[in-house]
Formats: C-alpha cells, sequence, structure tokens
C-alpha cells in the first residue's frame, strides 16, 4: 500500500510539472484580436469599412436622430411630433433646460467612437505588412478624411473639443482639456490637406468603390471648414478646385437630388451609404423617423410654415414641392393611390408638413418598409452647395461676378429656372444666404449657417432670428395665419423664446463628460 | 483423518461456541436533559464490529456476547459505556456533551475539531435550514449566520446575493461555493437544500486562504448528508404554498387625467391628451397582468442507512415555483446518491452522484410596465377591429410609450431546459494511523438549451415586430477538478498535536456555446417555433472558453496542551486568466488563539465551559475576471459601397483591453472571541475585522473621447484600495424546562465599506439619472452614497424665489415658478451648480441584525426567523415618474392630491410640470431620498408533531408557515429588501425590479 502511494504521489508531482506551462495558456477563442490584425490589405479595407458606418452608424438614435434634432434648433423645423413625450428633444428644438442632453450624448460619444475607429486605421495601417502602397496611402486618407469629417461636426456643434488622435488608455489623458476652436480647425485642415494629397478622383475609383471618399469630397469639406472660420480666400481657391475639376455637375431636374433612383448622382460629392437587403440591418432612418404618423412615420422634425413661406416669397414652387409635403397634398413625384391627398394628420403633427426630401415614394419602398432597410443615401456635401458656399466666399471677397455666376448656376438648374440675381455688395450676400436655405433646406446646413452668419446690426444671425424679439418668434406668435400650426399647440409656438445670445450658438458638452473628467473638460459659457 | 476433523471442528467452533453464550439486548435510548428519544444512535459491542442503531422510538435490539460491554454514541453526547449482566433491557440515557467542542468542521482540504479553530468560521446546521422553503439554499440562511448578508432577488430562479463581511471587491462579489470539496462555481441554485448536512462559512482571511485565489469574497463550504450505519431512515418533506405581491396603489383613470392635463396646464400649453381617453375606460393593468397568486411546492424524499462497510444516503427533491404573472416558472428535479465504501482498515472509496434536471420560462421584467401603463387604454382594441394574429388586437398606450403588459405577457416565450450531473469520486488511503493520502477528481457537466421565440405582430409604428424571430442557444458547461490532499494527524509527547496538510490541486472550467436565429418563420404557430422553420436572415455564432486553474497549497495546525493554537496556511494559485508573467499568485495566512478556559485557574469554573480568543491575518487574491479583458477585440461593423449598394464586411474594435491588468488581492485581520457559559445554554461569539483590498478590480466607465466601444466606455480596472471595516456579535440562548423549550438566536453586525484609493484620484460616479450620477465613492469615504442638491422645502410664491438669491442678490433659479422646489446654495457663491452638490444618503447599514427564534411545547412548535437592516438609505428613483408623471407616464393614487397646488397646499411634492424646467424631477437631491431601514419577518412556522401512538411510530410534523411575512419599515416604495441591491459602489437605488414575494405553506414532514 506504501508502494502504491509513493507511486501516486510521484505521477501527480510529475504530471503538474510536465504540463503546467501549457495547462494555464487558454488563448481566448473565436475572437479577432486587434494586436495581430491588420496583416492583409483585406483586413485593413476592413477597419476602414468599420471607419465608414461610423459616419451615420447603424440604428436611428446615434446620429441620425440627433441631426435631425439639432436642426429643431433652427427656424426651419418643429420638433413636430404632438402624441409623444417630447423631452428628448425640447433642450435642441425650444432652447428649454440645458441639463436635458439624452440625444446630445448620443451623438458626442458615437462621434468620438468613431474618431478611435479612425485614429486605429491611421496608426495601424502604415505598419501593415502589405505590398500595395498606393493602396496603403489611400487607406490612410480615407480614414484622415474621416477623423475631420468626425471632428468638424463636433466643431460646429460644440465649438472647440478635447483631440485624440491615437487609441489611448484612460490614464493616458488625465486632465485633458478642450482644444480651442482654432486648434480644432488646425486638426480637421490639416487631416482634408492630407487627404487631398493622396485620394483619388471620383473617376479614378473602380466602380465597386462608389460611396468611398474622394479628392472632391476632401476638397468640399475643407472649403466648408475654411469658410466656417471666415477664411474666405483659402474657401475661395479649393472649392473653385473642386468647381472646376469637372467630377461633378448639377442635376438638371430638382426633383431628382434626393430621388431614391438617383443615389451617388453627378451633384453628389459625399452621402452615406445604405443597403436594402434584408438579410441585414444597414438601411437609412431618416425616412421612417421624419415620415408622416399616417404613412408608417414617427414623425419628428416637421417643417415649417416660416420655411414655406420662405420659398413661396422667393416664387420657388418647384423646390418648394419638393422639400416640403402639406397634409392634403399629392406627393410630389409619388403617382401611388397612397400619394393622393396625403395624410398628415395635423392633430398629431405640429405643422402638418413633412419633409419630402428624405420621403420614399410608395412604389420605391422597400418591404417592409421598416426603418432599417432604405437605401435612400443621405446626402452629406452636395455640388449645390459647393457652389453656394463658392459663390458666399467670393462675395465676402468683393468678387461678387463670380459670386452671381456660381449663384446663378444653382437657380438657374433646368427644373428650378429661377431668374438670374444681379445685386451685388449686401444685397448679393443677403441673396446667397436665401439660396443657402432654399436649396439645402432640412439638408442640416441651416443651424450652422445662422450661427455662423453675421448681420448687419453686428449679431449672429440666429440671435437675430429667435430669442424673445427674433424675427422666427415674432413670425409664430404674431404674423402667422397657418392654421395648422396655430390650432396644434401640443407644440408651443412660442419656440426659441428662451434663446439667450450668450449662451445657444453652441450645444452643450454632455454633463456626464464634464463630471467624469473632474472638471478639465470646462462647459461652454452659460450652460 | 483426526486431523481432517480437527480442522473442521475448529473453522466450525467459533460459529457455535458464541452462539451459546449470545444474548439479545434491548433497550431505549434517550437525552438525559428532556428524555427525548434519539434517534440513530450507534449501539456498538465494545472491540467488535457487531453493531445496530437506534430507530425512530430510540429503541434498539442487538444480539451480543454475554458480559460483553455496549457503546452507545451519538454525535453531541458524551458516549456511555454498559455492561451486559442478566438484565437484558437496557435503556440508557445519554448526557449532552457540555462542550460540543469537539463537533468535526470542514475548513477547506480537510476537517478539524471546532476546539482547534484559529479563525472566523460560521456552522449552520442542514436541520436549520429545512423550516424555510427556497429554491435557493442562500435563501434559508438569512439571517442565520453572522456576517452573511443574503439578499433576496425576486422571481423564480433568481439568485440571491450573498455578501460576506461587507465589501471589499466589486468584481463579481459572490462567495465561492465548494459542494463535498468541489469548488463548483458562484451559483447554488442546483443544490437541493434537503441534501445539505451542515454549511460551513469562511469569512476571514486566514481561513480562506486556502483558497487563494478563489477566496476574495469568502468561501461557502456545504457537506451533503451522508449516509450512517443502521437501519433504513427515510424522510419525506413536503410543502405547498402561495405567494402573493402587495399591490402599490396607482391612480385611475380619472386621476391620472387630473395629473397628466396639470402637467401641461401649468406649462401654460395644451396637454398632449389623446381624446380616446375620454371614454370612460378606467384599466387596472396590475389586476389584468399580476395574478393574486403564484404557486410554489417543494417535496423532497431522503434516506440513509449502511452497514460497517458501506454508508450511502440519497434523495429526490422536486421544486416548482410560479411567477405573478401567466409566464415565468422553475422547476427543479434533483437526486443524489451518495456512497462511501471501506474496503480495509486503510483504504476507503466512495462517490458522491448529483443529477439533476431545470426547467423554466423566464419571467418577464414587467412590474415598471405595469406600473407606467395608462389606465385610461384598454387591455385590447374594440372586437370589431380584430384581426387573425392575436398579437395585434392589443391596444397601444393612448398616452405614453409604454408597451401593453398583458400583450408582452402574451407573447413571451423564452424557456430553457438544463440537464447536470455533479459527479465526486475519491479514494482515500491511510497507510500509517494519521496519515491519510486522498484523491478527488469531480466533474460537474450542465447541458442547457434555451429558445427564444418573437412572434410578429403590429400594435402601433412603435410597438410591432415586423419579422418573427426564432433564436435557440445551447451552452454546456463541463467543469471539472481533480484535488490531491495528505492529511497527516499527530501528537508529541502527549502535548503538541499536529494537524498538516498538503495538497496539489488542478481545475478547468469548459464553456462551449452555440448559438442560431432566423427571421421570417412563417406563422406564429407553436410547431413552427424551431430554427428549420425561419427563413431569412440565418446568424449562428459559438466559441469555447477554457479557464483553468494549477494550485500547491499546504496547511500545519499546531497546539499546545489544547490551550495555545497556531495555524499557518499557503497557497500559490496560477490562472490562466492572467497574461504570461503575472500568472500567479500568492496566499499565506497565519492565525492563533488561546483557549482561556482550558487553563488551570478556569478550568474548574462550571458557568464557563469555553472562552477562546482568536486572532489572524491573511491574504487571498480574486481571479474572478473573464479571460479576455486585457485584449483589443474585434468585432464586426458592415458599411456598403457600390452602385448595387452592396453590403461589404466591415470589423472594428469592439472592446479596448486594459493591457495594465492585475492581480486583485485581499488582506484582513480578524480578532475574536468566542464564549460558552452556563453549561453551553449560552453561546456567545464576537469578531472584529478589518478587510483591505487592494489592486481592487471593477468596470470603470471612461470619458466618451477615449471612444471606447464598450457601454459607458466600461473598462475592467485596477481602481485603487478599498477597505471594510466592522464587527459582528452573536448571542445564543438554548434552554428547556419541563415541556417548554426555548432557542433564541441574535445575530448583529455592522461593516463600514470606505474607498482608500483611487488610481486616478478621481471620485468614482455611478448610477446614471438624467444624465447625471446618483452615488460618488471618493476617497477616503464611505461607498456608494448619494450625491446630489439638498431640496429645501417648496416655494411658495414668487416672492420666495426672488427673495432665493446669492449674498449679492443673484437669483439661484432663474427657471423656477411657485410649486418649484428650492435647491440650497450650500456654498453661497450665488449659482446653484455642481459644487452644491452634497452627499444626502449612504447605501449601506449601520446595523444588519438577524433574530431567530424556536420555541417548543410538547408537541407543538414554533419557528421564527426576521431579519433587518438599520441606518441604510434608498434614492427612492421609481418617485420620479410616480409623482411627476413624466412622459405621460402612470403615478401613485396621491400623486395628484400630494402635488403642490397653490400657496401652501405642500412643501415636499412639487407642482406638476411636463417641462419641469426647476428639474424637480430630473435632479438628484434630497429629494429622493428616504430611510431605507427595514426589519422583516422571514419566516414563522407553527409546527405540531403528531404523538406517536397515532403515527404507528413514524416521527410526523405538521406545519404551516408565512414567508416574508410583514415588514416594518418606513419606505414608501415597493420593497426596501429589494431596493437595496445594485452594484457595490452604486447599491441602494430603488428602480422598481421584481419584489420578493409574501409565501405561505403548508408543510409535512415524516419520518420513518
Amino acid at each position: 500500500m506504501r508502494h502504491a502511494l509513493k507511486i501516486f504521489i510521484c505521477c501527480t508531482f510529475l504530471y503538474s510539472f510536465s504540463s503546467c506551462s501549457n495547462f494555464l495558456e487558454q488563448p481566448v477563442l473565436g475572437k479577432e484580436n486587434l494586436n495581430t490584425y491588420f496583416q492583409t490589405e483585406e483586413e485593413c479595407l476592413k477597419q476602414l469599412t468599420g471607419a465608414y458606418q461610423g459616419v451615420f452608424w447603424d440604428d436611428w438614435w446615434q446620429i441620425a436622430a440627433p441631426s435631425v434634432g439639432f436642426e429643431m434648433a433652427s427656424d426651419d423645423l418643429w420638433m413636430g411630433n404632438t402624441t409623444q413625450s417630447q423631452s428628448d428633444w425640447l433642450r435642441t428644438a425650444h432652447y428649454g433646460n440645458p441639463s436635458q442632453d439624452g440625444p446630445i450624448s448620443n451623438y458626442w460619444q458615437y462621434r468620438y467612437k468613431s474618431i478611435l475607429r479612425c485614429n486605429i486605421v491611421i496608426s495601424k495601417v502604415p505598419g501593415a505588412p502589405i505590398k500595395n502602397e498606393t493602396l496603403r496611402k489611400r487607406i490612410i486618407a480615407e480614414a484622415k478624411f474621416l477623423r475631420a469629417f468626425n471632428y468638424f461636426e463636433l466643431v460646429k456643434n460644440f465649438g472647440g473639443v478635447p483631440l485624440i488622435t491615437e487609441m489611448k488608455l484612460p490614464s493616458e489623458i488625465l486632465g485633458i482639456t478642450r482644444a480651442s476652436v482654432q486648434e480644432t480647425y488646425k486638426q480637421i485642415e490639416q487631416d482634408l490637406q492630407d487627404a487631398i494629397a493622396d485620394l483619388p478622383l471620383r473617376s479614378e475609383y473602380p466602380a465597386a468603390d462608389l460611396g468611398r471618399a474622394t479628392k472632391g469630397a476632401a476638397m468640399g469639406y475643407l472649403g466648408k471648414a475654411y469658410l466656417y472660420q471666415e477664411k474666405y480666400n483659402e474657401a475661395l481657391d479649393v472649392l473653385g478646385q473642386v468647381i472646376q475639376s469637372n467630377q461633378y455637375d448639377l442635376l438638371p431636374n430638382f426633383g431628382d437630388v434626393w430621388s431614391i433612383e438617383h443615389n451617388n448622382s453627378i451633384e453628389s460629392l459625399f452621402e452615406v451609404q445604405y443597403s436594402s437587403d434584408l438579410t441585414y440591418n444597414l438601411g437609412g432612418r431618416l425616412p421612417v423617423f421624419t415620415g408622416s404618423r399616417n404613412d408608417s412615420g414617427w414623425s419628428w422634425g416637421l417643417p415649417t410654415s416660416n420655411l414655406e413661406k420662405a420659398f413661396i416669397d422667393a416664387g420657388d414652387a418647384e423646390r418648394l414641392r419638393w422639400t416640403i409635403v402639406k397634409n392634403g397634398d399629392d406627393v410630389a413625384g409619388d403617382n401611388t393611390p397612397e400619394a393622393k391627398n396625403y395624410v398628415i394628420a395635423p392633430g398629431q403633427h405640429k405643422s402638418a408638413r413633412i419633409n419630402r426630401k428624405f420621403y420614399i415614394p410608395h412604389n420605391l419602398r422597400p418591404t417592409p418598409y421598416d426603418g432599417n432597410h432604405n437605401n435612400l443615401n443621405q446626402r452629406l456635401l452636395r455640388f449645390a452647395d459647393v457652389l453656394l458656399m463658392y459663390a458666399e466666399a467670393a462675395n465676402a471677397v468683393g468678387r461678387d461676378a463670380d459670386a452671381r455666376q456660381a449663384l446663378n448656376r444653382v437657380r438657374g438648374r433646368a427644373s428650378v429656372n429661377l431668374p438670374p440675381v444681379t445685386a451685388s455688395g449686401t444685397a448679393l450676400r443677403n441673396a446667397i444666404r436665401l439660396e443657402r436655405r432654399l436649396e439645402l433646406a432640412l439638408e442640416f446646413q441651416r443651424l450652422y449657417d445662422i450661427r455662423r452668419w453675421t448681420d448687419d446690426n453686428g449679431k449672429k444671425a440666429i440671435a437675430n432670428i429667435m430669442g424673445p424679439n427674433g424675427s422666427f418668434v415674432r413670425y409664430n406668435m404674431q404674423e402667422s395665419t397657418d392654421e395648422y400650426e396655430r390650432s396644434n399647440q401640443r407644440e408651443n409656438s412660442n419656440k426659441g423664446i428662451t434663446f439667450q445670445e450668450n449662451r445657444d450658438l453652441l450645444f452643450p458638452i454632455p454633463n456626464t463628460e464634464i463630471q467624469l473628467s473632474g472638471g478639465s473638460i470646462v462647459q461652454n459659457p452659460n450652460f | 483423518m483426526t486431523k481432517r476433523y480437527l480442522v473442521l471442528l475448529l473453522l466450525i467452533l467459533p460459529l457455535f461456541l458464541p452462539a451459546q453464550t449470545r444474548v439479545t439486548v434491548r433497550g431505549k435510548v434517550t437525552a438525559s436533559k428532556d428524555n427525548e428519544t434519539l434517534i440513530g444512535v450507534t449501539v456498538k459491542e465494545k472491540g467488535t464490529k457487531n453493531g445496530t442503531a437506534t430507530d425512530i422510538n430510540g429503541q434498539y435490539t442487538l444480539s451480543v456476547g454475554n458480559n460483553s460491554v455496549l457503546v452507545f454514541s451519538y454525535a453531541g453526547y458524551v458516549a456511555k459505556e454498559v455492561t451486559v449482566n442478566e438484565n437484558h433491557t437496557i435503556n440508557v440515557s445519554l448526557a449532552e456533551d457540555q462542550k460540543m467542542l469537539d463537533e468535526v468542521v470542514v475548513i477547506g482540504y480537510g476537517v478539524a475539531k471546532r476546539s482547534d479553530l484559529t479563525s472566523s468560521i460560521s456552522t449552520v446546521k442542514g436541520e436549520d435550514l429545512k423550516n424555510t422553503t427556497a429554491g435557493n439554499a442562500m435563501l434559508s440562511l438569512q439571517g442565520k449566520a453572522n456576517g452573511v448578508q443574503v439578499t433576496a432577488s425576486g422571481g423564480p430562479g433568481a439568485s440571491p446575493r450573498v455578501l460576506i463581511r461587507g465589501v471589499t471587491t466589486i468584481n463579481g462579489t459572490d462567495p465561492l461555493y465548494v459542494v463535498d470539496g468541489s469548488p463548483v462555481g458562484t451559483n447554488i441554485n442546483f443544490l437541493n437544500q434537503d441534501d445539505i448536512e451542515s454549511i460551513e462559512i469562511l469569512k476571514d482571511a486566514s481561513a480562506s486562504a486556502i483558497y487563494g485565489t478563489r477566496g476574495a469574497n469568502g468561501i461557502i463550504i456545504i457537506t451533503t448528508k451522508k449516509g450512517t450505519q443502521g437501519k433504513n431512515r427515510f424522510q419525506l418533506n413536503s410543502s405547498v404554498g402561495l405567494q402573493t405581491i402587495t399591490k402599490p396603489k396607482l391612480a385611475d383613470a380619472a386621476t391620472y387625467a387630473l395629473v397628466f392635463k396639470e402637467r401641461y396646464t401649468n406649462d401654460e400649453s395644451t396637454p398632449l391628451w389623446n381624446e380616446k381617453s375620454d371614454k370612460g375606460i378606467n384599466t387596472d393593468w396590475w389586476d389584468q397582468t399580476v395574478n393574486d397568486f403564484g404557486y410554489t411546492q417543494t417535496h423532497n424524499l431522503s434516506f440513509q442507512g449502511g452497514n460497517d462497510k458501506l454508508i450511502y444516503s440519497g434523495s429526490l427533491g422536486y421544486f416548482q415555483q410560479q411567477s405573478q404573472f401567466d409566464v415565468g416558472q422553475w422547476k427543479r428535479i434533483t437526486g443524489r446518491f451518495n456512497t462511501e465504501y471501506t474496503f480495509s482498515k486503510t483504504v476507503k472509496a466512495g462517490i458522491n452522484l448529483a443529477p439533476k434536471y431545470e426547467n423554466w420560462n423566464d419571467t418577464p421584467d414587467l412590474f415598471s410596465s405595469v406600473m407606467r401603463m395608462d389606465p385610461t387604454t384598454p387591455v385590447f382594441n374594440a372586437q370589431e377591429d380584430w384581426v387573425a394574429n392575436p398579437f395585434n388586437n392589443y391596444a397601444r398606450s393612448y398616452n405614453n410609450q409604454t408597451w401593453n403588459p398583458v400583450a408582452s405577457v402574451a407573447r413571451e416565450n423564452r424557456h430553457s431546459n438544463e440537464y447536470g450531473m455533479l459527479m465526486i469520486p475519491f479514494i482515500s488511503i491511510e497507510p500509517v494511523k494519521g496519515l491519510v493520502a486522498r484523491t478527488q477528481y469531480s466533474v460537474n457537466a450542465r447541458f442547457r438549451l434555451s429558445d427564444e421565440f418573437s412572434p410578429v405582430f403590429y400594435i402601433d409604428n412603435l410597438e410591432k415586430n415586423d419579422r418573427t424571430k426564432i433564436q435557440r442557444t445551447a451552452r454546456n458547461w463541463v467543469d471539472w477538478n481533480w484535488i490531491n490532499t495528505l492529511n497527516y494527524n499527530t501528537t508529541i509527547a502527549t502535548m503538541h498535536h499536529f494537524n498538516m496538510m498538503g495538497a496539489f490541486t488542478m481545475e478547468k472550467e469548459g464553456d462551449y456555446q452555440l448559438f442560431g436565429s432566423r427571421d421570417g418563420v412563417p406563422s406564429n404557430h407553436p410547431d413552427l417555433q424551431y430554427l428549420n422553420a425561419g427563413t431569412l436572415t440565418p446568424q449562428s455564432s459559438g466559441t469555447n472558453i477554457y479557464r483553468t486553474l494549477i494550485s500547491y497549497l499546504g496547511r500545519i495546525m499546531y497546539n499546545y496542551d489544547n490551550r495555545y493554537y497556531l495555524t499557518g496556511t499557503y497557497r500559490i494559485d496560477g490562472s490562466s486568466r492572467f497574461p504570461s508573467g503575472n500568472k500567479y499568485a500568492k496566499s499565506p495566512s497565519v492565525s492563533v488563539a488561546w483557549r482561556a478556559s482550558e487553563e488551570a485557574f478556569l478550568k474548574d469554573v462550571e458557568a464557563i465551559s469555553n472562552l477562546k480568543i482568536r486572532a489572524g491575518w491573511g491574504r487571498v487574491g480574486n481571479q474572478n475576471i473573464d479571460p479576455d479583458l486585457y485584449l483589443n477585440l474585434i468585432g464586426a461593423s458592415d458599411y456598403v459601397f457600390g452602385p448595387g449598394g452592396e453590403r461589404q464586411i466591415g470589423t472594428s474594435i469592439s472592446q479596448v483591453g486594459n493591457t495594465q491588468l492585475g492581480w486583485e488581492t485581499v488582506e484582513d485581520y480578524n480578532m475574536g472571541l468566542d464564549v460558552s457559559l452556563l453549561k453551553g445554554k449560552l453561546d456567545i461569539t464576537a469578531d472584529f475585522f478589518s478587510k483591505k483590498s487592494k489592486g481592487m478590480l471593477m468596470p470603470k466607465p471612461n470619458l466618451s473621447i477615449l471612444g471606447y466601444p464598450m457601454w459607458a466606455g466600461e473598462m475592467m480596472t485596477n481602481i485603487g484600495t478599498m477597505q471594510a471595516r466592522g464587527w459582528e456579535l452573536s448571542f445564543r440562548w438554548k434552554d428547556k424546562t419541563g415541556d417548554f423549550g426555548y432557542e433564541a438566536g441574535i445575530n448583529l453586525s455592522n461593516v463600514k465599506n470606505k474607498a482608500l484609493k483611487f488610481v486616478d484620484n478621481t471620485p468614482l460616479l455611478r448610477g446614471g439619472f438624467f444624465n447625471d450620477f446618483i452615488t460618488r465613492n471618493e476617497e477616503g469615504g464611505e461607498i456608494s452614497r448619494f450625491y446630489g442638491y439638498v431640496a429645501d422645502g417648496i416655494f411658495q410664491n414668487q416672492t420666495e424665489i426672488n427673495s432665493h438669491t446669492g449674498e449679492h442678490g443673484e437669483i439661484l433659479q432663474q427657471y423656477a415658478v411657485p410649486g418649484d422646489i428650492r435647491f440650497k446654495d450650500l456654498n453661497r457663491d450665488g449659482v446653484l451648480n455642481e459644487k452644491d452638490k452634497t452627499y444626502i444618503g449612504k447605501a449601506f447599514p449601520d446595523l444588519t441584525a438577524g433574530l431567530n427564534i424556536r420555541l417548543s411545547y410538547k408537541n407543538v412548535d414554533l419557528v421564527s426567523n426576521f431579519y433587518g437592516t438599520f441606518g441604510n438609505d434608498i434614492y427612492n428613483s421609481a418617485m420620479a415618474g410616480f409623482y411627476s408623471g413624466a412622459d405621460g407616464q402612470n403615478v401613485y393614487a396621491d400623486a395628484y392630491d400630494k402635488a403642490w397646488r397653490g400657496e401652501g397646499t405642500s412643501n415636499f411634492y412639487p407642482r406638476l410640470s411636463d417641462k419641469d424646467s426647476n428639474l424637480n424631477f430630473k435632479r438628484v437631491s434630497s429629494f429622493f431620498v428616504e430611510d431605507g431601514s427595514y426589519f422583516r419577518c422571514n419566516l414563522l412556522q407553527l409546527g405540531y408533531t403528531l404523538p406517536k401512538k397515532i403515527t404507528k411510530g413514524m416521527g410526523v410534523r405538521l406545519s404551516a408557515s408565512g414567508q416574508n411575512l410583514f415588514t416594518i419599515t418606513g419606505y414608501s416604495g415597493m420593497d426596501p429588501e429589494r431596493a437595496g441591491l445594485g452594484g457595490v459602489l452604486e447599491a441602494g437605488i430603488d428602480n422598481i425590479a421584481y419584489p420578493n414575494p409574501r409565501t405561505f405553506l403548508f408543510g409535512v414532514n415524516v419520518n420513518f
């Protein structure tokens, strides 16, 4: 028996010593690891694809809904939905209590998540063992374009933000502060300039790559970044190059600009790509999010009669019908019976109007029409915008003839065919501003335009529109005769009355971020 | 020939010779104290293997040699020897072993006499658990073991939270369960509590260090019932019961409408009121969704028996519990067969087999929607609008976004089946007296299949499911561990007692996962609720996860003359969960004790039967983390390119790992005192302890700007050092006067959990509440304290608002109107901001108390258990909605009456407002903080034992009991116990979860 015991003890120890080291190595199975990734072209491209997904993300609440929510802060949109709780949107749409920042937080968070994806590509691809140097450069350039895009979105909404350009551990960014607006733009300009150098022209990409960032897109965004900083000469230069590149043109028919049948048209510089493949959830959310409740929509972000009036006053019936659908209208471009006498029930919709640009005609709707399978690409930058930015910059530096030429090219679009503007100076400036409102209505441009434009009285345009004496507030409270808006006070018509000039040129940084930083990240003034 | 006969004679002689002198002895064994019959007393003929045990009536019959000596022995009693003389009826009365000190305690990889213990170990006998009916034995333990805080968590099959001596780690606070020497993880839902012989709780590190890196949260060792020599004994325990949940007082349709509309009229805007609500419907959603009674039952048959070679015990148990909804139940069938065979003096072997089957339907978490649902909405649409799909016929909430809870119950379809077997075979060899080598290889295998079906339905644009979805998850767990121990027990020179142990163990956990789902099942028909019927979007995933651990450990227990005690343990663990270079951790411990009662000057003091002073130190680790936490992982993120809108497979980072991750260690000091007075009538145990955890691991939320893909940027981090300090005091009084017996135990404990140091020197904010955090955990402060504004009554008029200013006349609350809450500008800087927040409450109690009382008079007995916490607060975040009606949700019945409505109407509840511009209901403030103290009657059971004359010798006890019978508390929410749950850094926040039901049971116990 003792013998047996000895053998047993020996075996035990032998076993333990011989196999210990292997026994304790248990790799994580079935999951890819970043540290061993970026080995092939395919892996580099896949991570870049992930970064593209971060432009608008894959659901309605991260970026899409807050984008509409931000636009609600302008004179173009109501919250609109008057059957459901509006608490998420009161902060942006009605300048309500600053602490209610749910959607703002989502937006902030997901922009930075997207930036991390770009940062990983930018830092890993240079060292990847791949042979195709042209592809390597292009991938980095695309990622830089996307990073610049994300930071540009942040600076527009929040002002200067903390700049993160690498993947960091929390301990590495202790005490981080916000960069100034100038520093943030500097980062954006640098990334876009790097991207321009290495990105192909749109025509140089193979068809299968349609939708990727192009040299033209990067230049267009760089022009916009300059314009937002009032660097007019730089803007003029780079936007002029886009116009002369012959890569882009206006579509003759304005109604086609936002048609599902004209995704990635000649007019498009950059748009979010969607698929209607039922196997995946790769569709766009905004057609449902902004649609009529009487037609499977959620009715958030409805156009104001103030915007409608701007079209009518400008004699612009064509762009009006492709921008706003009003209760009882026959929807432009939709010949199905459902679109005749289209219902947008006034009791459920503040203005009984919806955004035609995000509307998909019934015969072109994927089934089920359920929000995550709609392939109406989200247009983010288009040629008409480039022309109008060019006109604005040219006017600002006194080159009114160039400005008029670009402006009138937009007005002269075949289907729109408005008379050319002949004014100059401030009158021309005002004509360009109005043109931007009409041409780019409901495309997430208006809020940032009226925040940056300075009016003749030295105030920002938005301060003359919003606030107790603002033109928009006065219009809704006193002048408007619009029965739909006046009769449905479930969203109060006094929107904008609580606007404060010293506070509301930016949105607040999410409160949780201030808290978690221990105070090193400082809130925007007066929140 | 003669020789041959001689041999034959020699062979058969022994058979005849004793027969001629054998006598049959009969008798009855009773306890000297109360003359109660003792069942299962071992009766042996001294010096032979001949023996028996007393039966149910305490009777025995044994054939013995004349003039032999009978030995009567019984655990807890002093053994007695009686010589057989002419009197063949020997009735024996056994005296209780007053000291009860030689009770054997399981201490991990071995056993020790209670008197030899130097560390803090609580023992609870299975006997003390049996009066409570519970699916999880820990629930029965509540209030019975000092320093063990058990918090029930509601629905069928839910595991309670078990905290041993407060919180020093936040990374999985569950203790490790060890069943019959085999570590089985952190959940013992699978165990039938009737199988439990005893539970030992290793509370301090000097006790738990022997479990090394698995010991950080304490160890609960469960020993199942072993067989006993003697006649077969059977027990049948059965109980059936009903459980109910107290219905909260919610507003009816009329009150709801008043609140709803006033929220808007107070803001001077038009109510977003749905006209359909004016049709006079008044739905009581609670009655429609929650059943008055849920059914629970348990039945268990067990037996023990054996002879001098083989002892065995077994059981068959059934437990079933329903939820308060039409769906949601848990069934469990358990079996057990424990055997031990003695081959020879030196070799023993045995196997414990415990198969089980569990079946459950998931209980939906619907109390919140039931309570929020709009009472003006009918359950169903008008019958004329009904369509073929019954799920479409439910009404959509008219005035808020809550999903119809009756419809949710109807659609609920998640169910699981789990089969498992725990097998623990062992062999032990004792080649030399005192030296025992034992090897045990246990396998714990479980196979679970979970199915879920989501039917297609359309109630509203926002309450629908466009495509049916079917999914199945198969998870298999196969864990094994191999434990080899060598124990040596010896005494040198009669004074030096040694008990030494060395061991080598290996453990491996395997988790095998497979998941599949498809959409587009052609219909909602039950026969089609299988993956094969799905037509769209086939998806699958699966992986294996392995975790391994190798350990070397040893222990020396030494005592000098049963007066001075010393124990030292040491363990080295190697774990696969940590990266190379950081795989090994060491866990040492030392403890000492002095038994003063054995000293000459106390030995003869009658009143003091035991007095022991203990002190110990130990360090344990925590390897309780996912193995992939230090890795940067990649997941799918698809996008679209190309003219046809083609899907492109994309990837992106799905987890940023913490490359700086290290072991978490817990170090603790313990001092204790065990006293036994008045011949064991009064036992007192007192302990003081201080636990400190270093490199504490926790998922820490990080700044969004890092861009981490994890939710809230949470990353597992060694965040710092935390301390739990406290004391435990328990008294037990046991006595009997005539027919009246009584026993009372009181357990009191106090733990202060403090954060000592955080790595980033920044406070940890947890418990999200409207873009802010409720709890703030700060260096040097107690953890889980609520941090917010101080509400200071209600502004009764504009003058009060205007006069609520800073020193220079700054209006502090510019958005306020009369009826809003006044918040204090604590730092008097003229602005109401973050700097005015302060600590407004704390989640952990000052005192936890358990009270056990057991009374008996003749055949009637009463068992009761009370449990309570004192001095803790609850952040009643449910009030935010149930008094404000935010987003159109339903409110408490008194919400309208209590709300401020003009000067003097209320100085606590603010006005109703939709916009709530003053953030009355959205700011973290003392408005929400309530005293969370409570004292709960966990168990009250009245039992009646039928006279043996009627039962023909069988022991039959009938009982009626109430569990969670009543609660004394000032807390206004549903359940103060349930509200106290939550992560330890964000405890005490009431978000309305499944409350603990009140249960009424009727039970029968039969012994024969």
